[in-house]
């Protein structure tokens, strides 16, 4: 009986795999928002290939990443882009998703690159900010590259990492302050 | 009444969990319902218990392995083909199949509500839990079969359509069984002699005047449970299996990318035993469950006590089969 309770959606088994990483972008006063790195699962990546390379060139020519980039960009937004921001403990909400790339790594792996603007303000107080990539649906999963995460920006940024995920469905754990 | 509150606890946790359809959020934009509950799980994920997050954790990541491995070996396979190559892949699509269908999906909520209502030899939950995953596999395989081979298309976008095409008919299905189950069980509820679904007095009065009269009439309780018929489990097995795993898709198209189908095919059947394993062990746990639950519940010096959580017993089965097959039906929609 217990087993047929056991429907809760983060437990669905997922279709897609993401190795991700994250890149906090700031200045001297504020966190600017994240820069996302995707790279697709091989099985996935070659399906996308086959759909999407027309020309049958083996790779994602600019029309090509065009048609991959329009077709995604609109229903990831209803999926708030598959990221879960906390600061303090109350969601931000990310409403845009700006530079979006798509391409082929070496390894002819689809790999997206998207910048999620999202302004949060520092002082010299520390906050608690949590970054989590997430589907909460589980057909897809995102699991953490083991440089998971880097910064980029000007100014000095007091910045402690709290938890630093190695799994899938693990959030990153920072503690940032504005540098003295 | 502890039975009717065990039940309604049950009833209530099963319908306290969402159940959301398993489409590629990357092809299909959401409906404003779903969304609205998906951000507000999103926001909760992080609540959950550390250990409950943890087992997640272990669970997909482990998923994500088999799946790394699936992909590599198969393309090594195709570069040299060695012998044992096949009998790795093999054995990795067997324990992605068997962990693939832990999770919730695959119809296992359904298969276990089936066999609640109805009174199964243990043999019949390995036979409905294997020929679900053995429709599963021919369903992907006549999606591919269609899309690739016959409309020449390798769009995921005609994939997931075709997979809510047959969600609706297999959902549907399974509503249609789940409403004739229970209705068969309402009539035979009503048809119960009065005597035997009472209690108390009245019904001490009628075992009484039996003891000094020749009494034709039976009492309902000395009527043996009917086995479930042979066509109830192939609609359960048509109806959950119609609608082809993403995951056998995935393999198979992959394959098919590679230059590779026969490998494809290998692996989406050693992916469906896998699948057949995890379902029909879970239907047969549920099997004897309900055998053990009855016994607790019903010693066998209580025959009319038995009568009545027989009846109860089928009655929720019945209705939990309806309720995940409109449930599902509607998730498709």
């Amino acid at each position: 009986m217990w087993l047929l309770c056991w429907s809760s959606p983060a437990l669905a088994h997922p279709h897609v795999f993401i190795d991700y990483t994250v890149m906090l972008r700031h200045n001297a006063q504020a966190i600017q928002g994240f820069e996302l790195h995707w790279v697709l699962d091989a099985m996935n990546s070659q399906l996308i290939l086959d759909e999407f390379d027309s020309n049958h060139n083996r790779r994602l020519d600019a029309p090509e990443q065009q048609q991959v980039i329009a077709l995604m960009r609109e229903n990831m937004r209803d999926y708030d882009f598959f990221t879960l921001v906390q600061l303090d403990g109350h969601r931000l909400p990310i409403r845009e998703a700006q530079n979006f790339w798509v391409s082929l790594n070496a390894q002819k792996r689809v790999v997206y690159e998207l910048f999620l603007p999202c302004q949060i303000p520092l002082g010299p107080q520390p906050r608690q900010l949590q970054f989590e990539a997430l589907d909460s649906t589980n057909y897809v999963a995102f699991m953490p590259t083991p440089q998971v995460f880097k910064t980029q920006g000007q100014g000095a940024l007091r910045l402690q990492i709290t938890r630093r995920p190695t799994k899938i469905y693990e959030p990153l754990g920072l503690t940032v302050a504005r540098g003295s | 009444m502890r039975l009717s509150f065990c039940l309604v606890c049950f009833v209530c946790l099963l319908i306290a969990q969402p159940v959301l359809a398993q489409t590629n959020p990357f092809l299909k934009r959401s409906s404003p319902a779903p969304q609205l509950q998906r951000q507000s799980e999103a926001a909760e994920s992080s609540e959950h218990p550390d250990r409950l997050r943890a087992f997640k954790s272990r669970f997909q990541t482990m998923q994500y392995q088999l799946n790394q491995q699936l992909a590599v070996r198969t393309q090594a396979a195709r570069d040299e083909q060695p012998p044992w190559i096949w009998l790795s892949l093999m054995l990795i699509a067997f324990a992605y199949g068997a962990f693939h269908t832990l999770g919730p999906g695959h119809g296992k909520c359904v298969v276990c509500s089936y066999f609640i209502a109805e009174d199964s030899h243990w043999r019949k939950g390995l036979l409905l839990g294997y020929l679900v995953a053995i429709v599963h596999a021919l369903s992907a395989f006549g999606v591919v079969a269609v899309i690739y081979y016959l409309l020449k298309s390798s769009s995921q976008l005609l994939f997931d359509q075709a997979t809510r095409l047959t969600s609706l008919v297999g959902y549907g299905l399974i509503a249609v069984l789940g409403a004739f189950l229970l209705l068969r069980q309402l009539r035979r509820w009503h048809s119960m002699p009065v005597a035997a679904s009472g209690s108390g007095p009245a019904n001490a009065a009628a075992h009484h005047h039996c003891e000094f009269h020749d009494c034709q009439h039976t009492h309902g309780h000395e009527a043996a449970p009917a086995q479930p018929r042979r066509d109830n489990i192939w609609l359960m097995a048509l109806g959950i299996g119609v609608v082809p795993c993403p995951g056998a898709l995935t393999i198979l198209m992959f394959s098919i990318s590679l230059d590779f189908l026969q490998l494809g095919i290998v692996l989406a059947l050693m992916i469906a035993l896998g699948m057949g394993l995890t379902t029909s062990l879970l239907a047969v746990l549920t099997i004897l469950s309900r055998q053990g639950t009855l016994r607790w519940l019903s010693p066998p010096s209580h025959q009319q006590q038995n009568s009545r959580v027989e009846h109860a017993l089928r009655l929720s089965g019945a209705s939990l089969t309806l309720f995940f097959g409109l449930l599902f039906f509607w998730a498709a929609l």
